[in-house]
């Protein structure tokens, strides 16, 4: 059922020059909210989320055409059409630079330098189309002593202060999610974009986001900058563990390696969780009746807990502790995740099917619901260079003779020419490191329907 | 009620004349509504009646202070808004609460999902008041569905999101992201999607409940995580106990730490020349397979050299040399960085209960609206007087 408002950003045309996570993800949601995006992909290097370092392909086959069957591919990009551009040639630049004039958003993760050899910095763009609104996503930003510095998410999680406050009590700090740092940025990126957009609707005037992604990151750590200014204290590592509350802790559960997190927030929940536990008694004793007699005896509360938790099914621990007002949850994998009755209410994950053998597979959406607009992906990513004919054909007039003569000489292309060389992942090293849990050979059976 | 009377000093805002009305309360909701002030919104907030935003009383806090305004957390996320206490939850106070309504171009709330509607003031009565209006409103698990009632923090949200199966040790407990990272997630997500459903509503008159879930903001980052279920069944699990030492986990170095990544613009021997390790350019340890099974050795022969070395200097080597690497930087590193100065990131804010404080103040840098912060966060209930004036009450 289509809902009453039109998308937000219906006749809204965005080039996305950009590879790997951060940018690209722009795109696919500026495409999810109704632009039309095209990606502009360089016909003799792969994103990387296409082949070589982030690709893992359809049931772990390469194929005839492993550039098409990527599966993070197939989330960051889709919605999007695909012309594979040589813009390093001047043939390949005069074709972006006819196609900026119906643009509004450029986005671009290219190191500076590159853009200034091209003769695409936002100055020389901005007096072709003034209306312009280019993003620009560096790792420090333009400016700066570190601005040319080469960057990349772990490094920058490190360097942002992100790093420093997560980590196991009295161990080292650790790395926590995948590439986090590119989220921020995907995020601050769109925030931006947006503001900009409602700026130019009001003036016509359009500009530039210069988006370094190490201070995206430094802005949300305010806590232990602030904390720092007070007292010269830096705010200690403490795995899991809450400031206030005890118990708060990911405890073990029943089943390989499940977990369940527990917080208990208050002294009434502490002595409800004590009747859940039959240890009434708990609740009187002085030891653990208030928070802070309770933080002084965290080890021995985590205890207890854990021995009460480590029989218990993780999903009917956490509707029995929820329905007594105490926050509880597993530890989800993405099976869990999948087939997941909040999220399949939400959907939250989208059935697209895709060409290249790969068939209807679950693509996540977004985190929001509008009540009067269908936001969704609109099309499956897109196959290398498959938009290229109909977009010089349609969208700059380009007769075929001349376009097949760009192709020929490999201004443009629908087949990458370096492509390298596509290898399955190693699965069975990954489960001895038992950084891969397992295979679930009915995975598809978990599938939400396809609407 | 006019509202050029909130207006910030400098025109060019990106969202000059667009008010704001900030139902929220502790971190996601103020971040995101902030957010929009940042860009030139007029933000008004409404704080529950006594104590006003529990994150009043959260730390970090200057102790010295009044009780209530000791908060420096709440300072950052609650500049560029102006505060009035009053009690949403009282039918007979509704008046003031329309006009504020009618004033708004977007709402954004944070209550557990229902409890709007039970002071009469839910979605569609919003919308009866103001058709163009857009409510955000972020929750942990989204409005309706079996666990919109359910509780959480930061710790809940991250375990069901996915995040804590893929982050720690094999060895040890799933770990969770340090601070609240969860929640300015959050705030991130509402501020654009709230911008999203706004320009929609400016362009065709229909207003809309934007209804944002932290959880799922989560669940969005498992881009390369997710597909390795979806598109060959395979459950991704944590890090392994001793990994290739190339790929990004921090080593100790003299007086910290420094995470280094292989991959980078220049080919891996180099790192040979860098570190003074010309073992290092042995073909053995050529690929990220290849480091892996030695990785305890070339752990240990990392840390050694790494020991001798200061991080920050080894770090800005390695970036001239168009290596990859990262230095585990603290609050104090962070303060003292050169490269945030000179970016301008750092705005001094002072605030008559608690002096003087440096705060991260830009996210983006945009060219002809930058964000900005106009004045310092709201003493509770400080702008009742000017905001029922000029709602001509």
């Amino acid at each position: 059922m289509n809902k009453i408002g039109t998308l937000p950003l219906k006749g809204v045309s965005v080039l996305d020059l950009s590879y790997v996570f951060a940018v690209p993800y722009i795109g696919a949601l500026l495409a999810d909210l109704g632009a039309e995006v095209i990606k502009i992909e360089a016909p003799n290097r792969l994103d990387l989320t296409r082949g070589m370092a982030f690709a893992r392909y359809a049931e772990n086959e390469p194929g005839s055409e492993p550039w098409n069957r990527s599966g993070v591919f197939n989330v960051l990009n889709r919605g999007k059409k695909s012309i594979a551009l040589d813009l390093s040639t001047e043939e390949g630049r005069k074709i972006f630079f006819n196609l900026l004039n119906d643009t509004d958003i450029l986005l671009e993760n290219f190191t500076p330098r590159v853009m200034r050899k091209w003769n695409m910095q936002y100055e020389q763009l901005a007096k072709i189309k003034p209306s312009l609104i280019m993003l620009s996503n560096t790792g420090y930003g333009s400016g700066g002593p570190w601005s040319e510095f080469p960057s990349q998410g772990t490094t920058l999680e490190a360097t942002m202060g992100l790093t420093q406050y997560t980590g196991y009590r009295d161990d080292k700090p650790w790395k926590a999610g995948q590439s986090y740092p590119d989220f921020l940025a995907t995020w601050s990126g769109l925030l931006a974009i947006l503001a900009a957009l409602v700026y130019r609707k009001k003036t016509g005037v359009g500009q530039w986001i210069d988006l370094g992604m190490y201070q995206v990151g430094s802005g949300l750590v305010a806590e232990a900058i602030l904390q720092y200014q007070l007292d010269g204290v830096d705010i200690e590592r403490t795995g899991n563990e809450d400031p206030v509350n005890v118990p708060s802790n990911v405890y073990r559960a029943k089943g390989e390696d499940r977990w369940v997190a527990i917080s208990v927030c208050s002294d009434d929940e502490w002595k409800t969780l004590t009747k859940l536990m039959h240890h009434p008694g708990l609740a009187e004793d002085f030891k653990y009746k208030n928070e802070s007699s309770r933080r002084a005896n965290r080890l021995q509360i985590d205890q207890i807990v854990s021995e009460w938790v480590q029989d218990k099914e993780p999903m009917e621990l956490m509707m029995i502790l929820q329905e007594h007002g105490i926050a509880c949850g597993p530890v989800f994998n993405s099976r869990d995740l999948m087939v997941n009755e909040q999220l399949r209410h939400r959907k939250f994950y989208q059935m697209i099917n895709h060409k290249f053998g790969i068939g209807a597979r679950p693509i996540i959406g977004r985190p929001y619901r509008f009540k009067n607009r269908t936001i969704k992906i609109s099309k499956p990513a897109p196959g290398f260079g498959e938009d290229t004919w109909q977009v010089l054909r349609d969208c700059l007039s380009i007769k075929e003779s001349v376009i097949g003569s760009l192709f020929r000489h490999g201004i443009v292309s629908d087949h990458p020419t370096d492509p390298g060389d596509a290898q399955p992942w190693n699965i069975s090293d990954n489960i001895k490191l038992k950084t891969l849990v397992e295979i679930d050979p009915g995975y598809k059976k978990n599938f939400p329907e396809v609407e | 009620m006019k509202s050029h009377e909130y207006q910030n000093q400098n025109n060019e805002s990106a969202l000059y004349g667009v008010n704001v009305l900030d139902l929220s309360e502790d971190i996601a909701g103020p971040f995101a509504a902030r957010l929009l002030g940042d860009f030139g919104a007029n933000v008004i907030k409404i704080e529950r009646p006594k104590r006003g935003d529990p994150q009043r009383y959260k730390g970090p806090l200057f102790e010295q202070a009044r009780e209530g305004e000791q908060s420096l957390l709440f300072q950052y996320l609650n500049w560029n808004k102006k505060s009035i206490v009053l009690d949403i939850t009282d039918t007979s106070k509704t008046q003031v609460f329309r006009k504020l309504v009618e004033w708004s171009d977007i709402v954004v709330e944070s209550f557990t999902p229902g409890e709007l509607d039970t002071w009469g003031i839910g979605i569609d009565k919003l919308l009866e008041w103001n058709p163009k209006l857009v409510l955000v409103s972020i929750s942990n698990f989204g409005q309706t569905g079996p666990y919109a009632k359910f509780k959480a923090n930061d710790l809940i949200l991250q375990a069901m999101s996915g995040m804590m199966q893929i982050s720690g040790s094999v060895e040890r407990e799933p770990l969770r992201q340090g601070l609240s990272q969860t929640y300015y997630c959050a705030g991130l997500n509402a501020a654009y999607a709230a911008l999203a459903a706004y320009l929609a509503a400016e362009r065709d008159g229909v207003g809309d409940h934007v209804d944002v879930s932290i959880l799922e903001c989560l669940s969005s980052e498992l881009v390369y995580n997710q597909p390795f279920y979806t598109f060959m069944g395979a459950i991704q699990g944590r890090r392994a106990a001793v990994q290739d030492p190339f790929d990004g986990e921090p080593i100790k170095a003299r007086n910290g730490y420094v995470s280094v990544q292989a991959g980078g613009g220049a080919p891996f021997h180099k790192f040979a020349d860098l570190l003074n390790l010309p073992e290092l350019a042995d073909p053995k340890y050529a690929t990220p397979k290849l480091r892996t099974t030695c990785s305890v050795d070339l752990h240990e022969m990392l840390s050694s050299r790494f020991s001798e070395i200061d991080p920050h200097q080894i770090f800005v080597e390695a970036a001239k040399n168009r290596l990859l690497m990262g230095v585990v930087q603290n609050a104090n590193d962070l303060l003292a960085c050169p490269h945030l100065e000179a970016r301008d990131f750092y705005k001094n804010i002072h605030h008559p209960e608690t002096g003087t404080f440096k705060f991260p103040a830009e996210l983006a840098k945009l060219s002809k609206t930058r964000t900005r912060i106009n004045f310092r966060a709201p003493m509770l209930n400080e702008h009742e007087s000017e905001i029922l004036n000029d709602l001509g009450l």
